[in-house]
């Protein structure tokens, strides 16, 4: 684990700033994303955590040109790619970036793969597309980078059908197509959620190993907190699609500045947790993004809630060096109540 | 202590035809207490569902036996088994949304149980409303489909159905595995507090470690149909003794960024094998950090080690041999 560390402006390979999505229903517009700004420097692992509907894997997808529009809409933002905003450029210096310089890994690899293609030209087909290689060369390299994801007898492997693969077995083949192309930044959407704890150790370390040979800078998102404490140098906390905290990975934790971070902690056991300590549910649920509140989209379950937020949204405070908080707890004139919320030094 | 539970060389296999067996759950030996929270871990496959719907009479048993507070259950239930010990025994299901009938309202499905099993019919409706607020629901909801709500309001749907009838025994399987972090919580609290107004004893199937042992008097770890340790829940995490055990407690991770950096995560190769014919010796010795020559010919019985508060079970030949009890 290298030392945590969040990238600054200067050194982000991808920076994504102020993005909104919008998705049109039946039941009318969806505010999934309502300005999320993040950005990861080379080499570097940013970890985006929420629960369920928070906009986090949209987030990505929409920057990745992965979101069905319409009904989607990106209504504003810009995500700086080598200097070039790729929303609205998909070739950067005459490369594709989506699948090449930026790879990504998703949730279910059972349903990502194509059941009818062996995994092989599955791999193969990233590299005849985005490097122009021939059938032949492609397929050998498909089998070079399928031995990199530690995958035993790969020539074998790599010709056979995603069927018989186990769950394991398909993540890692979906990384090792991810990083075919050896891609500067690499997505990964909640890419250990459906396995079990050993195996997600293993593709846990996997990525930390690409990423020491690579210096390929990874985005996580992720609802688990654990695998963000194992993974992450910098972490941003969504909730209701804005990012209400972010900061570095000990900052987030050991200096949480949103009541919203803080609840989650209260809510997982961690080895200190007892049954007399306790575990503190969140109680309530997310707002309706279909109307999303006027003011702090936390307002309704937030213990610490004031007046003021209910109709005003709060603006982002700066709490520590490159960490961040949406909460008017940290306005000055707010009152100070006698509860673990880290506050940055006084004025 | 008394046993409320016993599972006695509990074995569920199935066939496959051609010769071929799965072997879901074998020779699985485990007492619950009466009031107890008895937690069972272990990877997908590893047969915690199948053990758990065992006990509860939804698989019959292949081999052994299951004893209610000393009655010694029915190897295969009839419909009126069912309607006899589904009284005393329940389940909650992993899935919120496939485990409850998309077709009746949350009324129908609560008022079920009371329905088939007292005959109420006119009193019933008032028990229901009971129950849904009892579970942090409205007795509006009664009226709703299950689509209508969220994935934790179903939950407590589900909790509502199976403890209506005021069982002795619950099985939970996974219920909290499909909801999101904040919700968990809610629902684990929920569990707590009815099963103390109640004096429930549970048994709580999950694969999520750091929460069996926030909600456990004891562990019960389980490697490819057999349980390969047993002690209480601090004591099995904390200080795990079987290799296989090591290896789980190793690769969970904790919300700790300070103390992730210092895991040793022990690596393991490979994954859980086929349950399909299972050779003799002890599962676990093809994944084994510390296998022995022993340990591909000759399976390991449970051993007890330790004594007093800390007294365990452990099913590996690195222990010494000793009788049970």
């Amino acid at each position: 684990m290298t030392s945590a560390k969040r990238a600054t402006d200067d050194d982000a390979v991808l920076d994504v700033t102020d993005l909104h999505v919008e998705f049109d229903t039946h039941g009318g517009v969806v505010k999934a994303v309502r300005g999320a700004s993040f950005s990861v420097g080379s080499g570097k692992t940013l970890a985006i955590v929420g629960e369920s509907g928070c906009g986090k894997s949209v987030s990505v997808q929409s920057i990745m040109g992965l979101v069905p529009m319409p009904p989607g809409r990106i209504t504003s933002g810009v995500a700086r790619f080598d200097g070039v905003d790729i929303i609205r450029q998909k070739i950067v210096n005459g490369e594709d970036v989506r699948g090449n310089r930026i790879g990504m890994i998703f949730q279910d690899p059972m349903s990502a793969l194509n059941p009818t293609m062996r995994v092989g030209d599955q791999i193969a087909e990233t590299l005849q597309v985005h490097r122009g290689l021939s059938k032949r060369e492609a397929f050998a390299r498909a089998v070079e980078v399928l031995a990199m994801t530690h995958i035993p007898e790969a020539e074998a492997r790599a010709k056979q059908y995603p069927f018989a693969f186990s769950g394991g077995m398909l993540q890692r083949a979906m990384v090792a197509m991810a990083i075919a192309c050896e891609p500067d930044v690499l997505i990964a959407d909640e890419p250990t959620t459906a396995l079990d704890v050993t195996i997600q150790a293993q593709i846990l370390n996997l990525l930390e190993e690409l990423q020491s040979k690579t210096g390929m800078a990874i985005v996580l998102i992720t609802h688990d907190l654990a695998v963000v404490a194992r993974m992450a140098d910098s972490v941003s906390v969504m909730y209701a699609g804005e990012i209400v905290e972010s900061g570095s990975v000990d900052d987030v934790f050991y200096r949480s500045a949103h009541p919203y971070t803080l609840g989650l902690k209260a809510a997982m056991p961690r080895h200190t947790t007892s049954r007399a300590t306790g575990l503190q549910p969140i109680e309530g649920a997310p707002p309706d993004l279909f109307h999303p509140p006027a003011g702090c989209g936390y307002f309704a379950r937030c213990p610490r809630a004031m007046r003021l937020c209910e109709s005003q949204g709060p603006v982002r405070f700066e709490v520590g060096h490159e960490h961040h908080a949406m909460c008017w707890l940290h306005h000055p004139d707010a009152p100070r109540g006698a509860d673990d919320l880290h506050r940055g030094a006084p004025e | 202590m008394s046993a409320l539970v016993e599972a006695r060389g509990v074995t569920k296999h199935f066939p496959l035809g051609r010769g071929k067996t799965v072997h879901a759950v074998d020779d699985v030996t485990l007492a619950i207490a009466a009031g107890e929270i008895v937690g069972l871990v272990g990877e997908s496959g590893s047969g915690k569902s199948t053990l758990g719907k065992t006990l509860v009479g939804l698989h019959d048993k292949t081999a052994g036996d299951v004893y209610l507070a000393g009655e010694k259950l029915p190897r295969r239930y009839t419909a009126a088994d069912y309607r006899h010990y589904a009284r005393r025994m329940q389940m909650i299901f992993q899935d919120p949304y496939s485990s409850l009938n998309p077709r009746m309202t949350v009324g129908e499905i609560v008022g079920e149980g009371p329905r088939l099993h007292a005959g109420k019919t006119v009193t019933h409706r008032d028990e229901v409303g009971h129950w849904l607020e009892r579970v942090g629901l409205d007795r509006g909801h009664a009226a709703r489909y299950p689509h209508e709500l969220s994935g934790g309001q179903r939950q407590r749907v589900g909790i509502a159905r199976a403890l209506i009838l005021e069982p002795t025994f619950v099985v939970c399987d996974e219920p909290i595995s499909a909801l999101d972090v904040s919700v968990q919580a809610q629902i684990v609290r929920l569990l707590a507090e009815i099963k103390e107004s109640l004096g429930l004893t549970l048994l709580f199937i999950a694969h999520d470690l750091s929460m069996v042992r926030y909600v456990s008097d004891r562990m019960a770890v389980m490697y490819l149909g057999s349980l390969v340790e047993v002690g209480r829940a601090d004591d099995v995490y904390f200080r795990p003794l079987h290799p296989y055990t090591k290896i789980l407690v190793a690769s969970n991770p904790e919300p700790d960024p300070r103390s992730e950096r210092q895991r040793k995560t022990i690596p393991i190769a490979g994954e859980i094998p086929s349950p399909i014919n299972i050779r003799p010796g002890c599962r676990f010795a093809s994944r084994c950090p510390e296998v022995m020559d022993v340990c591909r010919t000759e399976t390991p019985g449970p051993r007890v080690v330790g004594d007093g508060a800390d007294k365990r079970l452990v099913a590996c030949h690195l222990y010494e041999p000793t009788g049970l009890e």
